[in-house]
């Protein structure tokens, strides 16, 4: 761990019983969750080094994922997307499980994500602001009737719509979109009234997500991810463990 | 089979759901205990309810949360279900701790690492409920019974 800015790393055990204070001494708890959270799922952070964004593709990753790409080439778009980013037999780990159950107990308000995979849902977790949308709502963008996730998988190259035959959106924030209004505002309010703030797996690149934890008025701010970033110096408390391993550990 | 997990996993997920954290473990749990069953002659034999229960208690984890936090005087008939629900993980606990000394002396690590991590959470969970259920005056005695055998079965899994 390293404390405002400090030299020092600690044992997993230090880390854990820091953590565990900080849980133990609130009741207003954020958690604001980026790909690092998912990855002992089995789901690839596109951003880190042995992610989808060095793995070969017709096209870099970040243009695929974008908003033109899929109007101008939707073809290529889906078979990317339902390769890479629909692992739809993903489970939940300790991270989504222990969040889920710290919800439960009323310390923890709401789970903040960037990550469209549904595992917090999957998890148990209620209070979920899902900021870049989900692959689980899937919708005609001619007729809005809605689709699964399975169905977009299982369709064969573009998916239609069975009642009009229109092509099917999935629900999630493509690079040049922007994000939802009402989910900006509602997770801002949460953070602006948290009194722990707990940032896990995520290198706060992007924005304005990026920017949300700037509004935090809260005692403590934990960021947790596995290497150091040049995040850390915004946090008062930094913990550089797994988050699965790390909340493993933790109790209510 | 596969239909109806597929429907408890759209209930776990759905915006209202009634389903906890304890039921995603338990269907996590669900998915471990079939891959063993393939990797295992007689798994059924020796485990003859084991599945069935795990997908029972999918459904009674929630229930028994919500009976925990029930403030006023229980009626006859909802003692009876958390008694029954109680009873069903004492049964589960047992089969648990037999299955992971199975796995352990088949070598089988990995499965170990998986069993003992959703078994350790659904024992905190548990454990959590058990403690608001303590604070009530009214407990009968066949509820601290089956208390006991499921707090029996957790020191005999530890």
């Amino acid at each position: 761990m390293l404390l405002g800015g400090g030299k020092y790393m600690s044992s997993l055990e230090e880390d854990v019983k820091r953590l565990q204070a900080l849980i133990d001494d609130s009741n207003n708890i954020v958690f604001f969750g980026g790909a690092g959270v998912s990855t002992e799922s089995g789901i690839p952070d596109f951003r880190s080094v042995d992610g989808l964004y060095h793995q070969k593709y017709d096209y870099p990753p970040e243009q695929i994922i974008s908003h033109s790409f899929f109007y101008y080439n939707c073809k290529e778009f889906y078979r990317f997307y339902k390769d890479k980013m629909l692992a739809l037999d993903a489970k939940p780990n300790a991270a989504h499980l222990y969040l889920a159950q710290l919800e439960k107990s009323g310390k923890l308000k709401a789970v903040i994500t960037q990550n469209i995979d549904g595992l917090h849902q999957l998890a148990g977790s209620k209070k979920v602001i899902e900021l870049h949308g989900s692959v689980h709502r899937n919708y005609c963008m001619d007729c809005h009737e809605e689709y699964s996730a399975q169905y977009v998988k299982d369709s064969d190259g573009i998916p239609r719509c069975t009642l009009c035959n229109g092509v099917i959106k999935p629900d999630v924030v493509l690079y040049e979109e922007g994000l939802n209004e009402y989910d900006i505002q509602h997770a801002l309010t949460l953070i602006q009234n948290a009194d722990l703030l707990i940032v896990a797996g995520t290198s706060l690149v992007v924005y304005p997500a990026a920017g949300f934890i700037d509004y935090f008025r809260g005692r403590n701010m934990v960021l947790i991810n596995k290497d150091p970033s040049s995040a850390d110096s915004r946090a008062n408390v930094v913990i550089h463990q797994k988050v699965g391993e790390l909340f493993s550990r933790l109790h209510v | 089979m596969k239909e109806k997990l597929q429907e408890k996993l759209e209930l776990l997920s759905a915006a209202d759901s009634p389903y906890f954290c304890g039921s995603s473990c338990l269907l996590s749990l669900y998915d471990v205990l079939c891959e063993i069953e393939l990797n295992t002659v007689d798994f059924e034999k020796a485990f003859p309810h084991l599945k069935e229960n795990v997908l029972k208690l999918f459904d009674e984890d929630p229930r028994l949360f919500e009976l925990s936090k029930k403030k006023e005087a229980f009626f006859e008939e909802e003692w009876k279900e958390a008694i029954n629900i109680l009873y069903d993980y004492a049964s589960w606990l047992e089969d648990m701790n037999q299955l992971i000394a199975l796995v352990r002396d088949a070598g089988l690590k990995q499965h170990v690492e998986k069993l003992r991590m959703d078994v350790d959470f659904l024992v905190a969970i548990l454990k959590e409920t058990l403690v608001i259920f303590e604070n009530r005056e009214d407990l009968p005695p066949e509820f601290a019974r089956a208390e006991n055998e499921v707090l029996t079965n957790i020191r005999k899994g530890a």
